[in-house]
Formats: structure tokens, C-alpha cells, sequence
């Protein structure tokens, strides 16, 4: 009986301890107002060709990334491992811009009726898929934080971003330039925004519990 | 070029405005789309001359600005431009033609101008980034002891300078040492129009143009202009085969009077190209003949082929070789049977790094082999640094 008084107790306090320090959860949204002038990239000149090469995709380019600068405690404790696609399109990378957290394995399908060569010479990962047809698939583990170009060695026009965090903080824009990053900390934190290969403003928000901070910026 | 302008303009005329059409809804200045390499080889001399061009240069010891332009003036239009310098000359046009496509969601198009060549495959590889190596095939660069302005008397005269392309010169016509012709001339492009039908997984591309797959010409030295043809097909992925023939006059005029006839290049070729993962598989094969009109046997054949391959070792990193032939005909010689130009072998292996997408440094060992001439045998190790933007 009095092993299951002080069980009672145990369990009471410990609620009451978790209700202290666990507060709700908040929100972060916005809209991305891109004014930069942000042309898909050209072909290079087709010299050699006996004729007019096939039409091709228009990359969005103005699709942004928006981040915590600063993550909440807790947000780097491991994670079980996530899945992403970054597809290959009339010649184009879709999406422009990927954002995914460490230990991520990005999907390169081949979507074209041609041959593509995935490649990336950056720092947190280098490597080349090679050559491979339509239908297949092959894929890469991201796991070092930082930017990585991805570039195709057939198509010298196809060129795509994949941003690695060690956080999971981040979101990308639509097409109609709004994001959403839910399920955050109480607390104050820098939010940053990226476009098309540069961080391009940051600014402070305050995110209390339970509610929806917005935050709008403006790039241009 | 007079005329070529006016094409230009007559073409642009011809294309209708359509608000929709991207490339007219952007400023005329935003149109031009360019890009270009730069390179710098470098090898020991080469006293064999095995890597001579036409215009007497030699490949491996060479400094390349190359730079492309396309203006974009509608979906259906196009004019393209390539402007080269190899060590300083001054920069040439090698390529300046219209491509107008008559309707925009049929694969037909006409290109009309400084062409390029229809005929093989390497002669089209986009830029030198698309060359894993530092040399070029026989095929497409080892000049023979044939010229097209200067005429040999009899056998003997073309049995005495079997193995000395490099620098040649018969008694009849321009006596002016020179190098001779190459079976494929890749750097200078013909002028004229060609006509390409179809993408995959069928293409057949036709060219009516001025000079030869030899001796491509921006002006023709003679009557006769050269008809050319190749059909690629795709058979599977991965796979690209291609058939092309060739057929022109290329004897000049200042030495075919003087002989009372002119001559006739004819060539027939075979390629084939496989990719797969990190692998990358190349080959052709050329027939070709040169009829000369001062010889009784009439007409030299030379019987060539180049086999290419590429692998990826890492991301960056790959290796390379190429193995190629060009057998002359035999020709029945006061002293037996022999070949009108000493036969040929290559072999080059390498491979290259990219330190940065843009920049790809090579290194190479080039073995030839040849049965007479100022060397019949030279290893060239060479190195390339190459930027392209």
C-alpha cells in the first residue's frame, strides 16, 4: 500500500514537472516576395548541332529556403532517417532547391527520354551517378551540413541546390512564394531566407507558445 | 558573306511574331547566349610531326581561345558563330551559319552558311571538354602526302614522300611545302547548307557544301561542290550508331587545268557510340578515296579506324584511351608492291581531374608508329589545361 502511495506521488510530480517545462509548440509562416530578375539558365551555344536541340524546362529559380539560424535544444538528437527526390525533368532539376536534414537519401530519377549524369563537386559531398536511362533511379546520403551544387555533365544548363541541415527547422517556398515551419520552440531565434545560391536577409522573430508567428520578406 | 546576311535577314523576316514566343518577348541584348574554352597543351617537339594540323600547328603544343555565340532572334531562328585563335593568330570565324527550323514542333531544320560537318561523329563533339584526351584520332588529324593544289607526276613522285605529310609538295601545281589532307578535316567547317530531318530515334542530316571532308572551304577552288549524308540511329538507350557517306571535287582549279582534269574525294564511314554508368565506349571507321588524276592507278584509298573508351575512376577523375589505324592502299611500285603513304598506328592513354567544374586538367602518353618518314616511331607525353565557360 505504501509502495503504490509513493508511486502516486512519483507519477503526480513528474506531470507536473513535464507540463513546466514542455510549453506548446509554435509556428513560423511568411510569404517570399523574390523581385530578383531570375532567368532559367541558358544552353550553352549549340554550335555542333545539326539542328535545333529539343525544348526544355524552366527551373524555378525563385523558389527560396527559410531557416532557424539558431535550432532549439533538441533539434539535433538524432532522427530516424528520411527519404527525399530530386527528379530530372525536359531537362531541368525539380526542384531547384532542396532542403533536407543530415543522414537524408535523396532519390535522382531519370524522368527524361535521354541520358543524364548526376554529378557534384561540392565539399559535404562529391560524387557522380553517372550515366543512366529513363525509369532508373539512383540515389545519395547526405551527411555533412552545407550547400551542394548538383550539376548534370551532358545537360551544362542543368543545375540544381541541395541544402543539408543538421536541423529540421527549414522550409521551401511555394509556387506562390509561401512557407510554413511548424512545430517550434518558444523562444527567440534568427530566420533566415535563401535564393538561388545566396542568403539574401535575415531577421528576428520571437515565437511564444502555441502561436503562429508571421515573418514576410522581401528579396530583391 | 554577302549572301549570308541577307539569308540572315530574309529568315528573320520570314518568322512570324508570336507575343507567346519566349525568345521575342526578351530584349534583343538578352538573346545572345555564348560560351567558350580556353586551353593550353604542352608537349616536347615533336620532330615525327605525327600531331601536325593543316595549317601546320602542332596539336599538342598549342593555346587554344575558342569562343561560340548564338543569337537567339526567335523560336525559329538562329545565328551561330564560332571564333577560334590557336597561339595568338588572328581570331577567324571557323563557323557562321543561320539555322532556321520551318516549323517549330517538327524536327527539320535548315542550316545555311559555315556549317557543321555532317559526316562521322567526333568532327561534333561539343567543345575539347569533349575530347577525354589531349590528341585527336588519326582519322581526323594525320595528314597524308595528298594535296589539293599540288599534283604528283607519277607513283614515283608520291612512293618518294610515303610518311612526310607533314610537309609536302609535288612539281605539278603550288611547289610551296605544305601539310597535306587529313581524311577528315574536324577544326575547319565547310560552307553551304544542310538540311537535318528526324531526332530519335532516326536522324538523317544531308549537306551540299563547297569543299571536302579533307579540305572544307569557306570559297570553292573548283566547279564541283561535295554532297555529304549521315543517319544516326538509336537503338537502345545508351546506344548510337551512325552511317554517312561523302562525295566531292577537290582537286583545285589552278592545278586541275593544268592537268586537264580534276579530282574527286569519295568517303564512306561507320560509327558507334555506348555510355553506360561510368563508361564510355567510341568507335569509327573510314573508308576514303582520292582520285588523282596525274596517277594511272587513278585513285588512293586509305582504310582507317579509331576505338575511344572513358571510365570514371571517382567523381572527377577518369582514365582513358584510344587506339586508331590508317592503312593506305598498296599500289603496285616499280619495286613491288608497297602502300602510296606509309601506314599509321596511334595509341594514347590518359586520363584527366576536374579541379572545379569548369576546370579539367589532362595528362597523356601518345605512342605512333609508322613505316617511314622523318620518325617512324615517337612516345609524346602532353598535358592540357582546359576552362570552359
Amino acid at each position: 500500500m505504501q509502495a503504490l502511495i509513493w508511486t502516486c506521488l512519483l507519477a503526480l510530480a513528474l506531470g507536473v514537472e513535464t507540463d513546466a517545462v514542455q510549453p506548446r509548440v509554435g509556428a513560423i509562416v511568411g510569404n517570399v516576395d523574390v523581385r530578383l530578375a531570375l532567368d532559367p539558365p541558358e544552353r550553352r551555344p549549340s554550335v555542333r548541332d545539326l539542328g535545333a536541340p529539343p525544348p526544355k524546362g524552366r527551373p524555378d529559380r525563385s523558389q527560396s529556403v527559410v531557416y532557424l539560424e539558431t535550432a532549439p535544444q533538441g533539434a539535433f538528437e538524432p532522427r530516424p532517417a528520411r527519404r527525399a527526390v530530386l527528379d530530372q525533368r525536359e531537362e531541368t532539376f525539380v526542384p531547384y532547391a532542396l532542403p533536407v536534414t543530415v543522414g537524408t537519401t535523396v532519390r535522382f530519377p531519370n524522368s527524361d527520354p535521354i541520358y543524364h549524369n548526376v554529378f557534384s563537386f561540392s565539399k559535404p559531398k562529391r560524387f557522380d551517378l553517372g550515366r543512366y536511362p529513363q525509369g532508373d533511379t539512383k540515389t545519395v546520403r547526405f551527411d555533412v551540413p552545407g550547400i551542394v551544387r548538383v550539376f548534370c555533365e551532358i545537360h551544362s544548363h542543368m543545375s540544381a541546390f541541395i541544402l543539408v541541415f543538421s536541423h529540421r527547422y527549414f522550409a521551401s517556398t511555394d509556387g506562390s512564394g509561401s512557407y510554413r515551419i511548424d512545430a517550434v520552440p518558444p523562444g527567440d531565434y534568427d530566420i533566415t531566407v535563401w535564393t538561388d545560391g545566396a542568403v539574401r536577409d535575415t531577421q528576428s522573430v520571437v515565437v511564444s507558445s502555441g502561436e503562429t508567428v508571421t515573418v514576410d520578406f522581401v528579396v530583391e | 558573306m554577302r549572301i549570308l546576311t541577307l539569308v540572315t535577314v530574309m529568315l528573320a523576316w520570314i518568322a512570324p511574331p508570336a507575343a507567346s514566343q519566349d525568345e521575342e518577348d526578351r530584349p534583343f541584348f538578352e538573346r545572345f547566349v555564348y560560351g567558350g574554352v580556353v586551353l593550353g597543351n604542352l608537349s616536347p617537339v615533336d620532330h615525327g610531326y605525327f600531331n601536325t594540323l593543316d595549317y601546320e600547328q602542332n596539336l599538342m603544343r598549342l593555346i587554344r581561345f575558342n569562343f561560340a555565340v548564338e543569337l537567339r532572334a526567335s523560336e525559329r531562328v538562329g545565328v551561330l558563330t564560332e571564333i577560334r585563335s590557336d597561339n595568338f593568330d588572328v581570331p577567324e570565324p571557323y563557323a557562321l551559319f543561320v539555322r532556321f527550323r520551318p516549323w517549330r514542333e517538327r524536327a527539320f531544320d535548315i542550316q545555311a552558311g559555315r556549317i557543321p560537318p555532317v559526316f562521322g561523329a567526333f568532327a561534333r563533339r561539343r567543345y575539347d571538354t569533349d575530347n577525354p584526351l589531349i590528341g585527336y584520332p588519326l582519322l581526323y588529324q594525320y595528314p597524308n602526302t595528298l594535296r589539293s593544289d599540288s599534283l604528283p607526276q607519277d607513283l614515283t613522285d608520291v612512293l618518294e614522300r610515303r610518311g612526310y605529310g607533314a610537309k609536302v609538295s609535288y612539281s605539278v601545281g603550288n611547289q610551296e611545302p605544305h601539310s597535306g589532307l587529313p581524311v577528315m578535316n574536324p577544326l575547319r567547317w565547310d560552307t553551304g547548307v544542310q538540311v537535318k530531318i528526324g531526332r530519335d530515334p532516326a536522324e538523317l542530316a544531308v549537306a551540299l557544301t563547297q569543299g571536302t571532308i579533307s579540305r572544307p572551304r569557306v570559297s570553292d577552288e573548283n566547279a564541283g561542290k561535295q554532297i555529304a549524308a549521315r543517319i544516326g540511329l538509336r537503338p537502345a538507350f545508351g546506344w548510337t550508331v551512325g552511317l554517312s557517306g561523302a562525295r566531292g571535287e577537290y582537286v583545285a582549279d589552278e592545278v586541275g587545268e593544268l592537268v586537264g582534269e580534276g579530282g574527286h574525294q569519295s568517303a564512306i564511314g561507320a560509327d558507334l557510340e555506348f555510355a553506360r554508368d561510368h563508361f564510355l565506349l567510341r568507335s569509327e571507321t573510314m573508308w576514303s578515296q582520292w582520285e588523282t588524276p596525274t596517277l594511272r592507278a587513278g585513285a588512293l584509298d586509305v582504310l582507317g579506324f579509331l576505338l575511344e573508351t572513358r571510365y570514371k575512376l571517382s567523381p572527377g577523375l577518369y582514365v582513358a584511351g584510344r587506339v586508331g589505324r590508317l592503312s593506305f592502299a598498296e599500289v603496285a611500285a616499280p619495286d613491288g608492291g608497297t602502300t602510296w603513304d606509309a601506314s599509321v598506328w596511334r595509341i594514347e592513354l590518359g586520363g584527366g581531374y576536374y579541379f572545379h567544374r569548369r576546370l579539367l586538367a589532362k595528362a597523356s602518353l601518345q605512342y605512333n608508329s609508322r613505316g617511314a618518314g622523318p620518325l617512324t616511331t615517337r612516345a609524346i607525353p602532353a598535358m592540357q589545361l582546359l576552362f570552359w565557360f
